[in-house]
């Protein structure tokens, strides 16, 4: 007899228990329908990347002295360094440089050894194409500046988490192209 | 208090306008119904739209947006695309029973239409049986269940609708065990006897307080009944594909999606009636009783029985997202040994204290 009450009691702790439980699930829930959408809407509207943003590579032809650091130290040894000695000014002289976008990981040990800065990270991030073949990028393809989203005046742009002060983790309604323009003035 | 009477209204302006009553009501009966069915077809694209919204805001997504204003009209465009969609009929599937399955699935789900009351006048017909008359055809779906599942010839459907048939059978005696409570205290099962049983004292009137034991249990049971998350085991997409479904394509698997959503909306309207008061606001008034404002009566029993059933659909709709789907176990021993025990013990206190005090 006791032991039948016992297990009543336990039964009705345990049901009041998951009540709750689902209860607070039910407070979860409500409370991230009052926030923001962290979606956006993609071609007309467009991230504006983290400052440290590992995006596409850029290359400056003119500053690389060829010393082959970015292969070494790149895990899959990608960049294609093509240099010739030139007896006349005891250089290397570069002929060519690539890096397939394709099998690059974008770790970034590239940008950070090279000792002449001529590797940076861009802020762009789409580099999609209809052939594998075309994501191998020359010296000529790796000099080109990436245009920002913020300068499309087709495009929306929408600042990343990354923007925001620290410890607030709901967008601004302030828009970055408005930003930026204040700082020009 | 209310005298609106559409039926008596629609026959004296055709005694005025010169046709005989029996020819004026041969061309009301089929009236009210298709009214029915358009306003049911169109409370599936509010719903269907205010799901997607409604989950969009809780995952913090956007939602339909391109589809009309706000993405108004996305279900209208899902509902085109299946019409559009090739009809495929698997080719060992029993095609009797493969196309007639999702016809004995949605029929009466629709019928159970019949006998919800808008207003005090606004329903099809006043059934002395009413809310039975509603347990009664929505326990014919399953069978519908069973033989689109095994109509399919697949083993995933199969599963589905043998799922779905026990889950229903289970699910119905709870639920039947608390509607027998309501009718205990309305002494009816009529919908407009158990609604006007409610309507004195406002929002303190409402079977909600008399019942909130059955309350609990029926709104559970009816999630359990809809299929709905976190009982929606007959479609589990991670174990069974979509369940019964899973063959079906085209204007057949849009009936099955029509007749879940028709389900909601009606276990809602069904919620409203036996627990929230109907078509009765939450703070009663008195209308003047002139002609206009009668009509304007009916539209705000409309309006309060549609706001109703829309709050109990945004509940089920934020339950979806907030609980994980239970287990077929788990689903039985919380019909069988939780639901039915509280239910019953539920009738019996209502029995008692009916006898005790009345």
């Amino acid at each position: 007899m006791f032991n039948f009450l016992q297990s009543i009691q336990t039964y009705r702790r345990e049901t009041t228990q998951a009540a709750q439980y689902i209860g607070q699930g039910f407070r979860v829930t409500f409370d991230h329908m009052s926030r923001r959408p962290v979606t956006i809407h993609y071609p007309y509207e467009k991230l504006i990347p983290a400052e440290r943003f590992r995006g596409r590579i850029h290359f400056e032809f003119d500053k690389c002295i060829a010393c082959e650091v970015c292969v070494r130290v790149c895990p899959i040894n990608l960049p294609v360094v093509d240099w010739e000695f030139q007896k006349s000014i005891k250089k290397k002289q570069l002929r060519s440089y690539s890096i397939d976008f394709g099998v690059c990981i974008f770790c970034g040990n590239c940008v950070e050894y090279c000792p002449t800065n001529c590797l940076s990270m861009t802020e762009e991030y789409e580099i999609s194409v209809y052939d594998r073949h075309e994501l191998n990028y020359d010296h000529v393809a790796l000099g080109r500046l990436p245009s920002s989203a913020a300068d499309d005046p087709m495009v929306f742009p929408v600042q990343g988490f990354a923007y925001l002060p620290a410890g607030q983790i709901e967008r601004s309604e302030t828009l970055y192209r408005e930003e930026s323009a204040d700082d020009d003035l | 208090m209310n005298s609106l009477d559409l039926q008596d209204g629609w026959i004296h302006l055709g005694e005025r306008l010169g046709f005989s009553p029996e020819l004026m009501y041969a061309v009301w009966v089929p009236i009210p119904i298709i009214t029915i069915v358009i306003a049911a077809t169109l409370g599936v694209l509010v719903i269907v739209w205010l799901e997607r919204k409604i989950s969009a805001g809780a995952q913090q997504r956007i939602g339909p947006e391109y589809a009309g204003p706000l993405g108004l009209l996305q279900p209208l465009a899902d509902g085109l695309k299946l019409v559009f969609k090739e009809d495929i009929i698997p080719a060992k599937a029993d095609k009797l029973l493969f196309t007639l399955g999702p016809a004995v699935v949605v029929v009466p789900i629709f019928l159970a239409y019949l006998v919800v009351p808008f207003g005090p006048n606004l329903m099809i017909s006043n059934l002395g049986i009413g809310t039975f008359f509603w347990l009664a055809t929505s326990s014919v779906a399953p069978i519908g269940l069973l033989m689109s599942g095994y109509g399919s010839n697949n083993k995933y459907a199969f599963l589905g609708g043998l799922r779905a048939a026990a889950q229903a059978i289970s699910y119905e005696i709870p639920l039947a065990l608390c509607v027998l409570a309501i009718a205990l205290l309305a002494d009816s099962l009529r919908t407009v006897e158990i609604v006007q049983e409610q309507a004195y004292g406002g929002i303190l009137g409402w079977n909600v307080w008399r019942q909130p034991i059955g309350f609990v249990a029926f709104l559970i049971a009816a999630l359990a009944e809809c299929e709905r998350l976190p009982f929606d085991l007959p479609e589990a997409e991670e174990e069974l594909v979509a369940g019964y479904q899973t063959e079906y394509t085209g204007m057949k698997f849009g009936l099955f999606y029509v007749g879940s959503y028709v389900n909601l909306l009606v276990s809602g309207l069904w919620v409203t009636i036996l627990y929230l008061g109907g078509w009765h606001a939450p703070i009663p008034f008195d209308l003047p009783s002139s002609p206009g404002w009668e009509v304007l009566g009916g539209f705000g029993a409309i309006f309060w029985t549609l706001l109703k059933t829309y709050s109990f659909l945004f509940l089920a709709i934020l339950t979806r997202w907030t609980l994980p789907r239970v287990r077929i176990d788990q689903l039985l021993s919380l019909g069988w040994k939780f639901l039915l025990p509280l239910a019953l013990g539920n009738l019996l206190l209502t029995a008692l204290l009916k006898l005790l005090f009345i």
